[in-house]
């Protein structure tokens, strides 16, 4: 996939992907739907998730490094709060931008 | 390379950066084996433990991240072992993945996920293995659920069931081709996945207060019967999957 992508591209592509992976209504999926708490995701969705963005985007992503973007030292349940459509969307932003680089 | 270095065996083992995996790889390097390919999905920090703990035996390790998920990241697999050798003489499958919930409420993708890394990538993996064995040993790594009721294991046991039914279906075909396939199927082993279990601790106490021998199986306990599929003591098994369990399975 180009790399050179719009964070708009960017999240079409990411909602595309929970959409195919979670099997959820397209209407659901914003910018502020978090993944664990609002689409019900478990970690092996994660982990589902993650591969199709591996797919998708043509690198590879650190799970840990993922969850952990939403903010350091936080708890699990932290993160599940925190852990969005759009913190998800920012985190590939940024590997994309690092992959550019 | 010398005359004994060529007889030296070389192996592939998936899922071997933790647990069953590393310590099948580090019974391999213990035992004289030339060369290992370590498949990994992510942990690179564990793997590279585990090519550490192989070196210290005299044996070539080679690190292979790859999704066994996608076909093309198998072959990428398979491009790394031919950059390096030409054949390969054993193959151990431990690589599995899956939710720990209830059958029923298994959803799709997750269904999709399991049977994906612990049962096709198998048979993926030995028909990518073919060329490159002339004669050899293939074990896959099974688990009781595959046959039996474990609470929590909806998503793995029918998947192992499957994963059975392709070693036997194997081990007939590819048996006249001097190519052996088995299984090694365990009880609950302590390793990192087990934590992953509901209520993890309250269950394996139980599980172990229930096991015969008393404790839960170690990592070690299942790689010396790999080992032991991979040795010529083993030489008139085809097809079986050895029950490996602490007795567990006769209650």
């Amino acid at each position: 996939m180009d790399r050179g992508l719009t964070e708009d591209q960017v999240l079409k592509t990411l909602s595309n992907i929970i959409v195919e992976a979670l099997r959820v209504d397209p209407s659901k999926i914003t910018r502020d739907t978090r993944i664990f708490l609002d689409l019900n995701a478990e970690s092996i969705d994660i982990l589902d998730i993650r591969f199709r963005m591996e797919q998708a985007f043509g690198f590879k992503i650190n799970q840990e490094e993922m969850l952990r973007s939403v903010g350091a030292g936080l708890s699990a349940q932290e993160i599940q709060m925190k852990f969005t459509v759009g913190s998800l969307a920012d985190y590939l932003m940024e590997k994309l931008r690092q992959q550019k680089n | 390379m010398n005359q004994s270095e060529e007889r030296r065996r070389i192996a592939l083992v998936t899922g071997g950066s933790r647990g069953i995996g590393r310590a099948v790889a580090q019974r391999l390097a213990e035992t004289g084996v030339q060369t290992i390919f370590i498949n990994y999905l992510q942990n690179e920090t564990e793997a590279g433990k585990t090519k550490g703990l192989v070196e210290q035996y005299n044996c070539r390790c080679f690190l292979a991240r790859a999704n066994l998920f996608y076909e093309e990241e198998i072959d990428k697999l398979f491009q790394t072992v031919k950059a390096e050798v030409d054949r390969l003489d054993i193959f151990v499958h431990c690589a599995a993945l899956g939710a720990f919930k209830p059958l029923k409420e298994i959803k799709s993708n997750q269904w999709d996920l399991s049977m994906s890394i612990n049962a096709r990538a198998f048979l993926l993996c030995v028909q990518k293995c073919l060329p490159f064995m002339k004669e050899g040993k293939i074990v896959a790594l099974s688990s009781l659920g595959s046959t039996r009721f474990v609470p929590n294991y909806g998503a793995m046991g029918p998947t192992k069931a499957a994963l059975e039914s392709v070693i036997k279906y194997l081990a007939v075909e590819l048996a006249p081709m001097g190519i052996q396939v088995n299984g090694v199927s365990g009880g609950l082993i302590q390793t990192d996945s087990i934590i992953k279990f509901p209520e993890a601790a309250s269950f394996l106490q139980e599980v172990s207060a229930r096991t015969p021998a008393r404790r839960l199986g170690k990592p070690e306990d299942i790689a010396d019967v790999v080992m032991f599929l991979l040795s010529p003591a083993a030489r008139w098994i085809y097809g079986e999957i050895i029950v490996v369990d602490g007795g567990l399975s006769l209650l």
